[in-house]
């Protein structure tokens, strides 16, 4: 009779497991506080801010978020961003629930602000407390480099005591979750609304620069004075000193009056340097340089052993780039314009250092080849310039921020540098209609900073096209074509819409592990794989209803949409190899792949490596701009040559 | 009496033999779990949540397959080799040989997916792609509880479905319609009845309100609802009132109950008691004359109602046994 | 089987003679086809009863409402019995799970019944003793029909209804099967069998030949055809039920088989 041991040992078993509907499977019961350098954190503060956080120590209310539907831990740096990102539409989607958030609980430490109006501990301890029985003040006079700051506490009076030294009000989970915060706003108008007002500032600055051109003439070099230094010297401020055609070899001159230095045209005039240090410098405020070639400069690049009044890490970027040997060097020189210049450099072109507003156009600097050897062509730290109109030939970076908020870098062309734009620690740029080719990355973006716009660039034969970190950020109307990999979304919180992405190796890498981006209305066509994705969550790049245009996504639009009815996967065992292969359409439709891809997109945050787009466009978003990218891409593949 | 435990488990184990020696039942098995576990490896095995959310609607189309592969013939073809007449002349009672029978090829079929979705769900530690080590993770992936709890509710869904296959191997048990009857009720089961709400809801039948608790008349609606409240727990799945999931538990028992309570009041019945019965002896007196028992006009020991005319009418539902119908009349 | 039948004859005289099942006033009809009307007949211990008939005359239907399988529309059926195995069928061309040995099948059939009958002493009754392991799909039809007979003898039933133990088979595993059933009605049993082999029906204690919806003979076969005044049992039945084709499908003459007649015959699956 082993069936009557059979059924009782699989009833056993059932019930016995069915124990399992009693005991609570519920994922987030418990978690406990992890080490906050060990989550994914999404922060109020750009890399420059958290660095002086952690050269000045900084407090800064952290949270810990622990949610149903997404592996990781979520940290938060900054409270701001907790909120806004609770109720950013899609967040619950990615995300699921949160099963409990934890923040920082001040009430046994003693808070104080510096003279920098900064929040410091002076002492006693933190610790965590859930939301839910935190008491937040807000409004107050707290500050951390981020904006203003939120402070957590566990006991109500140890909240109103802190309201009795900063003022502000205290406020519940619930207050704190109605409490109006900045909310970036991503879209393409909003995008546009920024590039308008930047491209302002552009027009501005270059309008006021170029009255430098205006000044009256005062010396005339070989006429008036012997030599350049001898004119600088004897030239009264505000007016020009004229350099007719020919070499000047008496360099290393450094201007120290607000005047114009004007060649005799490009290859007219050259300032030949000795190869020792910066050719030209000046260090006050309105210089102007123009209608002039520059060559000779030095091989200096670091200046490690320089004193720099700075924070630390601040220091040493200024130490390894800041102070490199330059063709024009301009420090404390807000307002300066250097216009239709041709530098040859093995290191840096122009250095601006602490000079908001300068304006350099028409310029065109050849770095060294290959670019390992080359410097900066231009590079601007502490200071907002306006990139425009100039040409980068070789060289490491053809435009190199340090700390250049607000910089403008529009209309020029880079060819053969490592990097047509880099930004370090550089917020609310404009990088628009410019043209990169033959580069390790057309512009990048680096070190977490936040509200950049990269618009309308083109980005040609290059390792990456463009790559973008931090957050808030927008990356649209560019086109990348025929680089190894296109776009590089490795932002959070940011905008890529209308972007061209043809006939790249591998179209998008989605880098982040967390998936906050909107990729939506960009045409991918023509790569050799759409997608890329490293570790990280399944990402849905749908935006209201409206995702991308893939080259050859199989499907049809039945209901007239505008968008095909089937959800596509770029990254699908299947779909990837739509564009290539009509016969995967076949199989793609197949009741087995279907029922594969069924669930995909549920649960994207627990899933890894993929990214699914819910809304594919039937038509692409900019058919001309495609037409034209592929139209670019058949002459380079026919001549060897970039159009 | 033998007790009716002991006939059942004599039929369980004759069911358990037969499913083991018949090849195709053990090739339909290996297929199964093949599947099951291809679809598993396929899946992004991050962690148990998605294994379910994965498996979920191959798991709705796969059971009913397996559970109409193993039981469309169960007692069909008991009636085709007509040993259900042999059967009915032993002291077994139509509910203990049904109830038997689904035992029997339940703990098959319940084995079977019970144990390859277990085996699927070691999948994820085994083969999981590791999460990114310097990233404090947490348990939102789900623990292994969650993913047990589907594999438990596919494995009560197994058992319904059968239970409603087995009814219908009954009721079908004496035509050539068995095949044809099994891919019916795989059919209902697995699109049929939500597309019947799907109508209802578009025609305004039924307002979205009211679905809930039909959905629990469906029952892969109301295993794919007690999944999504209960192991996957969605979001939308949490603001359900229990009594939505309490009432998804109770349309698959009444499915399960109901279709057995189907096929054993189906499966036979014994004449009534007026038309046939077992005496312990009948008149001695007719021994006597064997010669003359053509013509036996009364017989002492029937009842006097035997020649009434009324008695045509069936009236056998008081008979613990149930009514008789599968017998009676020509089916056209 | 002549020389057998004296000899069986005298045995069952030897036995004690006691009704075992009395049909009173039977009455079939399947809406308005009537199968047979007011049949009535008493059945008796140790005795060989073969029902004969034209092929429609109903006889397996009258086996069936004999043993239970089917209500009758009139009259009533009493069988007397006080075991648990009240009644031993064997219907007509038995299959048989295929998977299952000779002995395994027999077995299942004992676990059913309380007082563990002797399985093998069942086998060598009805000869199977040899083929107890073989798989039943292995087996040749009369084999078949032995293993079916088998699994209504066991237990001991008072009456055993056979129907058509013996059709279509070759004539030495038919001899056969008579063989076995007057075994069986040597241990006491009142058995019953439709055939329409008369050979075999000649051997039997009693005929009840069945025609047009009624009994129209009930004899030892010798009576049946010294009331006929014929010669033979053959020449007595062309008399009673006439020469035409011998298929009779009720009164109204419509022709409705019985479904599960037809049922397809295979087993599950083949081990």
């Amino acid at each position: 009779m082993y069936a009557r041991y059979l059924v009782t040992a699989l009833a056993a078993i059932l019930l016995v497991t069915s124990g399992v509907f009693v005991v609570d499977v519920d994922p987030g019961e418990g978690p406990s506080v992890v080490d906050f350098d060990d989550t994914i954190t999404m922060s109020d503060l750009t890399q420059a801010e958290q660095r002086v956080v952690e050269e000045r120590s900084l407090a800064v209310p952290q949270a810990e978020v622990f949610y149903s539907r997404y592996r990781y831990v979520v940290g938060h740096q900054g409270l701001s961003s907790l909120v806004t990102e609770l109720d950013r539409d899609g967040h619950e989607r990615q995300f699921g629930v949160p099963l409990s958030i934890y923040v920082t609980d001040y009430a046994d430490a003693e808070l104080a602000a510096g003279d920098d109006g900064f929040l410091r501990m002076t002492g006693g301890d933190t610790d965590w407390v859930a939301v839910e029985n935190a008491h937040f003040v807000v409004d107050s006079s707290a500050r951390h480099p981020g904006g203003s700051a939120v402070v957590p506490f566990s006991e109500r009076a140890a909240a109103e005591r802190f309201t009795d030294s900063f003022g502000g009000t205290v406020v519940g989970w619930e207050g704190l979750r109605a409490h109006p915060f900045d909310r970036s706003d991503l879209s393409i108008a909003a995008a546009e609304r920024r590039a308008t007002d930047r491209h302002a500032w552009a027009d501005a600055a270059a309008a006021d620069a170029r009255q430098l051109r205006d000044r009256p003439v005062s010396v005339v070099v070989g006429e008036d004075a012997p030599t350049l230094a001898a004119a600088i010297e004897r030239a009264p401020p505000n007016t020009t000193v004229v350099l007719p055609a020919g070499e000047y070899h008496d360099v290393n001159r450094t201007v120290r009056k607000p005047l114009t230095i004007r060649g005799a045209g490009v290859n007219e005039t050259w300032l030949v340097g000795d190869g020792n240090g910066s050719v030209l410098r000046a260090f006050d405020a309105r210089v102007a340089v123009t209608d002039l070639s520059i060559r000779g400069i030095g091989q200096q690049q670091a200046r490690p052993n320089l004193t720099v009044d700075a924070d630390a890490w601040d220091a040493q970027v200024l130490r390894a780039y800041g102070y490199a040997a330059s063709g024009i060097e301009l420090d404390d020189a807000a307002g300066s314009y250097v216009a239709d210049v041709y530098i040859d450099t093995p290191t840096n072109g122009v250095t601006v250092r602490y000079s908001d507003g300068v304006v350099i156009e028409d310029v065109q600097v050849d770095g060294q080849t290959p670019w390992r050897e080359g410097f900066m062509s231009t590079i601007t730290v502490h200071s907002r310039m306006l990139v425009q109109d100039s040409t980068f030939v070789g060289g490491r970076d053809g435009v190199y921020m340090h700390l250049g908020d607000g910089t403008v870098v529009r209309d020029n062309q880079f060819a053969d540098l490592r990097f047509g734009v880099h930004e370090m620690y550089t917020s609310e740029t404009l990088v628009a209609n410019n043209s990169a080719t033959r580069t390790r990355t057309g512009v990048v973006v680096m070190t977490l900073p936040e509200d950049n716009v990269v618009a309308g660039n083109h980005v040609t034969d290059s390792a990456v096209g463009i790559d973008v970190a931090g957050r808030a950020s927008y990356v649209v109307q560019n086109t990348v074509v025929g680089n190894e990999e296109g776009l590089d979304v490795g932002s959070d919180r940011s905008l890529f819409a209308r972007n061209v992405v043809v006939d790249n190796d591998v179209g998008i890498r989605a880098s982040t592990l967390i998936p906050t981006n909107i990729v939506t209305a960009n045409d991918i066509v023509g790569n050799d794989r759409y997608v890329s994705t490293s570790l990280g969550p399944v990402r849905i790049w749908t935006d209201d209803g409206a995702g991308n245009y893939w080259g050859g996504a199989p499907g049809v639009d039945s209901d007239r949409d505008g968008f095909v009815d089937r959800p596509f996967q770029p990254t699908g065992a299947v779909d990837r190899y739509a564009a290539s292969s009509p016969d995967a359409h076949v199989l793609a439709t197949s009741p087995a792949v279907q029922l594969l891809r069924s669930q995909e997109g549920s649960l994207p945050g627990l899933r890894s490596r993929g990214v699914v787009d819910e809304a594919p466009q039937v038509r692409p978003v900019r058919p001309a701009a495609v037409a034209a990218a592929l139209n670019t891409s058949a002459t380079r593949a026919a001549t060897g040559v970039v159009a | 009496m033998n007790g009716e435990t002991d006939d059942l488990f004599a039929v369980v184990e004759r069911e358990l033999t037969i499913v083991a020696r018949t090849p195709a039942y053990i090739a339909t098995a290996v297929g199964f779990a093949a599947i099951v576990w291809w679809l598993a490896f396929a899946s992004s095995l991050t962690g148990y949540v998605p294994l379910v959310a994965d498996l979920l609607t191959p798991v709705e189309v796969l059971v009913p397959l397996l559970a109409v592969a193993f039981g469309y013939r169960a007692i069909q073809a008991d009636a085709a080799s007509k040993e259900l007449d042999v059967l009915r002349t032993y002291p077994l009672r139509p509910r203990t040989y049904v109830v038997g029978v689904f035992v029997g090829r339940a703990t098959a079929v319940l084995s079977l997916v019970f144990v390859t979705l277990l085996v699927a769900g070691l999948f994820v530690p085994l083969f999981g792609p590791p999460a990114n080590p310097v990233i404090a993770t947490h348990g939102g992936d789900g623990p292994f509880g969650t993913y047990l709890r589907f594999v438990l509710l596919a494995t009560l869904y197994a058992a319904v479905v059968l239970g409603a296959v087995v009814a219908v191997s009954t009721v079908t048990a004496r035509g050539r319609t068995a095949i044809a009857a099994a891919v019916g009720v795989f059919v209902l089961l697995t699109v049929g009845l939500d597309l019947g709400l799907v109508a209802a809801l578009s025609s305004g039948t039924v307002g979205p309100d009211g679905l809930r608790y039909l959905l629990a008349l469906s029952p892969n609606s109301a295993f794919r609802g007690l999944t999504l409240a209960l192991s996957i727990q969605t979001v939308e799945a949490a603001t359900l009132p229990l009594s939505a999931v309490l009432a998804n538990v109770v349309g698959l028992v009444l499915w399960l109950v109901g279709s057995l309570v189907l096929a054993a009041l189906t499966v036979w019945s014994d004449p009534p008691a007026d038309r046939w019965r077992v005496v312990e002896t009948l008149d001695a007196a007719a021994a006597g004359a064997p010669d003359s028992s053509a013509a036996t006009p009364d017989e002492p020991t029937e009842p006097a109602a035997a020649e009434s005319a009324d008695a045509s009418t069936d009236s056998s539902e008081d008979r613990p046994t149930g009514p008789g119908g599968a017998e009676g009349a020509p089916e056209d | 089987m002549s020389e057998h039948e004296p000899a069986a004859d005298a045995t069952h005289q030897s036995v004690d003679r006691y009704p075992v099942a009395s049909v009173d006033s039977v009455a079939l009809a399947f809406g308005d086809v009537t199968v047979f009307d007011d049949v009535s007949f008493t059945l008796e211990s140790g005795t060989v009863t073969a029902v004969v008939g034209p092929n429609g005359s109903g006889k397996s239907t009258l086996l069936r409402v004999l043993a239970g399988l089917l209500p009758a529309t009139e009259g009533s059926v009493t069988v007397a019995a006080t075991g648990d195995h009240p009644i031993g069928f064997c219907p007509q061309e038995p299959a048989f799970r295929s998977g299952f040995t000779v002995r395994e099948t027999l077995s299942f059939y004992g676990e059913l019944l309380a007082d563990d009958p002797d399985v093998e002493e069942t086998l060598e009754l009805v000869g199977l003793g040899g083929v107890a392991d073989r798989r039943v799909g292995a087996l040749s039809g009369g084999m078949k029909r032995l293993l079916g007979m088998a699994g209504a003898v066991l237990g001991d039933p008072p009456l055993l209804v056979l129907d058509e133990p013996a059709s279509g088979l070759d004539p030495a595993m038919r001899r056969h099967i008579f063989e076995t059933a007057d075994a069986f009605a040597d241990r006491g049993v009142a058995v019953v069998l439709a055939t329409h082999h008369l050979v075999g029906a000649e051997t039997a204690d009693r005929l009840l030949v069945l025609d047009r919806s009624d009994i129209i003979a009930d004899g030892p076969p010798q009576s049946v055809i010294d009331d006929a005044g014929a010669e033979t049992l053959e020449a007595a039945f062309r008399g009673m039920v006439g020469d035409e084709l011998t298929v009779r499908a009720g009164r109204t003459g419509a022709d409705r088989p019985r479904r599960d007649e037809e049922s397809d015959p295979e087993t599950e699956g083949d081990a």
